[in-house]
């Protein structure tokens, strides 16, 4: 530190005068501290003060001398004062260190091949793993932000006997297990749904849900202003309460503190806000509206919608809650077996309720980040290595003259370490921005736990490690170089080929490992995408195209009865029809795509299930008669609806999807056949419903889910406050929104619009998740390709130049530049294919584990697994022939003559 | 004694004072107080940068206290106004420090501390004949 201090003071004086005193200045600024009896604080600050004051003097001095006015003094001859030995050699190191590192800077700039492709092997291999480790974190590692989140479980009801996985609670089940359980300390209930709020004139869409009072305390969140919900406001006739995230409350009220308190409407119904949120909070999903449930708005025990979120209390475990539970719901099905049948319960812990769908498309995403390390790693170690092969000649002659084991490590580490750390620098900007570029593939908000998120703790070990390839692999050839005598080197230098085999068989190796690991990451991504491909491929079961979609709720208050309302809508579907650019329109009540699932109990006659229990529930959409032909769903038995469908003494009638008609009944004809919504049609209460129609399945939840039994029900049973109106326009014309928007509000200026978007749009959403997966996958694929032929690039490059003088001899001899050739590329293919071979191997085991993950093919599907190997030798054939085209070019002559 | 340079506020200690010699009505110029003092240091013998600033330092009980700084300044300036050289004697080898450098009095220095002695001592009298100095320095 004292040294340290002293050479910065001596540093400030002219060069001049640290030529002629230096040493003396440096003894006596030493003796200071050695000698006096001032301590270290005080003497350093003499030394500054008294350099503070003697600086200017000196270098003005210097200045008068140079220009004449002040006398020169003269040459100081008599003693020519040694610096002490440890000294002088600390300070070589640090002037050696930077000599090298110009040094190095000068070398890379001259070999910018080298130098570009390492560094983008560095940054590539860092900046992929550290996106993927990223996203990999957020959804295997991190916790879920709650307060202690391994508590927290997701209870999920079951139907074991009828096979139904998922069955939500109704608020007396919920009230009921909440009560009588002993294995949870708290339990919680959430429906997630959206709301629709209004204010001045306009409406917009708020993701909310509705909760049980406890949820918040539960889950460890405090209100960043006022209160969280009451348990005593769960109880009927009070003003319905909500609370808002801290973003809907700044975005919408200005960050208003005094927003609390005051009633504002959601979907119709006024509602206090109790308080605000904190931003980091949306859960369920993306929700940033909450909504107290309350007893009288859940309704009774056949309505299900909750899904129970609970805490553990801290000795139990999830197995016996679980078993408790199903105790209790035993129970309850004893009691309610009408409306709870054989209700079992399944409780998960809630990372994995959360988490569940993500996990496994993620695993593989790990697994590639893991092989795209390795190889990043083998490509920068097979890079650097051939690199400094090559530098053995050049190492030799140093060693000859004299360079330390430890200055020559120091060089050769200098070039490793400039390429590390630039890449290095790169790799982490690209994996900040390769997390942006991941994102920008998704289509929909992601839940806030759900986000990758760029970690420092994850991203600089990766970075270290890649480096760290990069600085031991720069050592290893000085470390051999050092250790053999300088003779053998300068001999093997000048030869060039037959010594330092070993190395190059290493190098050999390590470039099957590549091609080995590219391999294995290309057959896997390959697979994923070809699956990717092959869903894009289905059919919907509807044309999306020119066709727009907008959402229509009613004004509140009015249009109360079911005439009325099927009245207005069709005065809006006509008022829109009658636009030219229309081609057809039509109302629904659920898109087939959005994962938009409203699942309802259906009886079929004749296939009435005996005794009690939960009915199965199928999808159902309300739709206008023109709605198949706007969608362009084609009609496959029967008839679509028809007009005279809507009279009152018309018999009820249904038209179902050809998976519902293949499902009950199988070889027979479905029209005629009939069925009922909720129970079993008595004399007095429900009635049958006759098939008229079968129209083709749509892809509701994503293609490669198994369709799904859909029934369409006519728009006149029900005329629903809400819809979408689905219009096909005319091809070309442009802009339908505004266009739509006007006819419907010419038909009433009150109706609320929103949710606009084309079919296209909305489907995309729907499938984004493939798209995301495929193409992130297809980007490693393009990285491993890279990488690999790099690696190849540089070795047979490498190989070519060491061995350049052997080929000169053979051509000068009369060898035949082909056969030199062939030579080449056979010891590149032999590489090339124990890579492949390996690689094959190796897919044949890793791609077992992805049987679930593909649609449609097989794990070992040949015609992937052709083309990935196809594709890979094609490119280690090409990066390894750009260098033998030097060959073509060689003159033996100028070859010889350089050696 | 104080040499004030005026400009910086180091109480006249800086080597800008030395530089800042005055040029008397004879021509001669008078000697700052470091250049005084290192002459006068160097009238008993040969000695090196740090036994210089030791005996500046001893002489003026401490309220002189040179650091390198100040001290190769004047030095070099007096190296170049020719008041001292580099002495070409150097003390026995086992008690001699090869990094040291040992400077020697000129005879033009020796006659540059006699006018400045001098000079002081016609300031002496003029101040003793006002009896201006202070009655603990009069002993």
């Amino acid at each position: 530190m004292i040294d340290l201090l002293i050479r910065f003071l001596l540093f400030l004086y002219p060069r001049d005068t640290r030529r002629r005193f230096g040493p003396e200045m440096r003894l006596m600024m030493c003796e200071n501290f050695t000698q006096s009896s001032r301590g270290v604080i005080l003497s350093s600050a003499f030394l500054l003060r008294d350099t503070l004051c003697a600086l200017p003097a000196a270098h003005l001095t210097i200045w008068m001398e140079r220009i004449g006015l002040s006398p020169k003094p003269p040459p100081l001859r008599y003693s020519k004062p040694q610096e002490q030995p440890m000294r002088e050699e600390r300070e070589s190191v640090v002037y050696g260190m930077v000599r090298d590192i110009r040094y190095a800077m000068r070398s890379l700039l001259k070999n910018p091949g080298f130098t570009a492709t390492a560094i983008a092997a560095f940054a590539v291999g860092i900046g992929a793993n550290a996106a993927i480790f990223s996203m990999v974190y957020s959804i295997l590692i991190r916790p879920l932000p709650f307060s202690e989140p391994q508590q927290l479980v997701l209870v999920e009801g079951t139907s074991p006997e009828r096979g139904i996985e998922k069955v939500p609670f109704s608020y007396p089940d919920f009230k009921d297990m909440q009560r009588l359980n002993e294995s949870y300390a708290d339990l919680a209930a959430v429906w997630d749904t959206p709301f629709l709020f209004t204010a001045a004139g306009t409406s917009t869409m708020w993701d909310g849900a509705f909760v049980s009072a406890n949820l918040t305390e539960m889950l460890g969140v405090r209100p960043v202003v006022g209160r969280t919900f009451r348990e005593s406001e769960e109880a009927n006739g009070q003003r319905q309460a909500i609370l808002i995230g801290e973003g809907l409350w700044r975005r919408q009220f200005g960050g208003d503190e005094s927003v609390v308190g005051t009633t504002i409407v959601l979907d119709g119904t006024p509602s206090t806000i109790a308080g605000v949120l904190p931003g980091h909070f949306r859960f369920p999903g993306t929700t940033e509206v909450w909504i107290l449930l309350t007893e009288d708005r859940m309704g009774p025990r056949e309505h299900r919608h909750l899904s129970l979120v609970g805490r553990l209390k801290p000795e139990a475990t999830e197995q016996h809650a679980e078993a408790e539970l199903n105790q209790i719901a035993l129970g309850l099905s004893e009691l309610y077996p009408d409306t709870n049948g054989d209700l079992g319960v399944r409780v998960r812990s809630l990372r994995e309720g959360v988490f569940g769908n993500e996990k496994r498309p993620v695993l593989v995403f790990y697994a590639v980040a893991c092989l795209l390390m390795l190889l990043a790693c083998a490509n920068v170690a097979s890079l650097i290595l051939a690199r400094n092969e090559s530098r053995r000649g050049e190492l030799a002659v140093r060693i000859s003259l004299g360079a330390g084991r430890r200055r020559l490590l120091q060089y050769v580490l200098a070039e490793s370490a400039i390429v590390a750390v630039v890449g290095g620098m790169l790799g982490v900007a690209l994996g900040w921005y390769g997390r942006d570029l991941l994102l920008a593939l998704r289509a929909v908000e992601l839940p806030y736990y759900l986000l990758p998120e760029v970690r420092l703790d994850v991203l600089f070990p990766i970075a270290g490690v890649v480096m760290l390839t990069g600085l031991l692999t720069g050592l290893l050839p000085a470390l051999t170089v050092t250790r053999t005598a300088p003779n053998r080197i300068g001999r093997s230098a000048a030869s060039r080929h037959s010594e330092g085999l070993g190395a190059s068989r290493f190098n050999a190796a390590l470039v099957s490992l590549e091609v080995a690991l590219a391999l294995v990451v290309l057959i896997g991504t390959n697979l994923m995408v070809k699956s990717a491909l092959e869903q894009r491929s289905i059919n919907p079961g509807y044309s999306p195209q020119d066709v727009a979609t907008l959402r229509l709720q009613l004004p509140e208050g009015r249009l109360l009865h079911r005439a009325e309302r099927w009245e207005f809508y069709r005065q809006v579907l006509d008022e829109v029809r009658s636009h030219p650019a229309v081609a057809s329109a039509s109302v629904v009540s659920r898109l087939p795509s959005n994962y938009q699932t409203d699942p309802w109990p259906i009886v079929v006659e004749g296939n009435e299930l005996s005794g009690s229990g939960l009915l199965p529930q199928y999808l159902y959409r309300v739709c206008e008669q023109y709605y198949f032909s706007t969608l362009g769903i084609p009609l496959i038995a029967g008839r679509t609806f028809e007009s005279s469908d809507a009279d009152k003494d018309a018999p009820a009638v249904a038209i179902v999807g050809a998976e519902f008609a293949r499902q009950f009944w199988p070889g027979q004809d479905p029209i005629g056949k009939r069925l009922a919504f909720g129970d079993v049609p008595t004399a007095d209460d429900g009635v049958w419903i006759n098939v008229v129609g079968v129209v083709g399945d749509t892809y509701n939840i994503g293609y490669g889910r198994p369709l799904e039994p859909t029934v369409y029900i006519p728009w006149s049973d029900f005329a629903p406050m809400r819809t979408y109106l689905v219009a096909r326009m005319e091809s070309g014309a442009g802009g339908p929104f505004p266009l739509l928007g006007e006819r419907v509000r010419a038909v009433d200026p009150e109706i609320l619009i929103w949710d606009m978007r084309t079919m296209e749009q909305a489907m995309f959403e729907t499938h984004w998740q493939v798209r995301f997966y495929s193409w992130g996958l297809a980007m490693f694929s393009v990285i491993a390709l890279i990488l690999a032929s790099t690696g190849v690039y540089g070795i047979v490059s490498h190989a070519v130049t060491r061995r350049l003088r052997e080929y000169a001899i053979r051509m000068a001899v009369g060898a035949d530049g082909r056969a030199i050739l062939g030579a080449v590329v056979r010891a590149n293919m032999t590489m090339t294919a124990g890579g492949v071979a390996a690689g094959l191997v190796l897919a044949l085991v890793v791609t077992r584990f992805m049987a679930r993950l593909l649609f449609k093919v097989h794990p070992v599907d040949l015609s992937v697994y052709g083309f990935s190997t196809g594709l890979l030798i094609g490119a280690a054939l090409a990066a390894g022939y750009l260098p033998v085209r030097r060959l073509f070019r060689i003159e033996p002559t100028t070859v010889l003559s350089e050696e | 004694m104080e040499y004030f340079c005026g400009v910086w506020p180091c109480a006249g200690r800086c080597a800008l004072g030395d530089w800042m010699t005055t040029s008397s009505a004879k021509g001669t110029k008078s000697l700052t107080g470091s250049v005084f003092f290192i002459l006068l240091a160097l009238a008993d013998g040969d000695r090196h940068g740090l036994g210089i600033a030791d005996d500046v330092a001893a002489r003026t009980e401490g309220e002189i206290e040179m650091g390198p700084g100040t001290l190769y300044n004047a030095l070099r300036k007096m190296l170049a106004r020719g008041l001292i050289k580099e002495a070409k004697r150097r003390p026995a080898p086992e008690q001699d420090d090869p990094r040291r450098r040992y400077y020697r009095i000129t005879k033009k220095g020796l006659e540059a501390i006699s006018a400045e002695a001098a000079r002081l001592d016609r300031v002496l009298a003029a101040v003793r004949e006002k009896d201006l100095l202070p009655a603990t320095k009069r002993s």
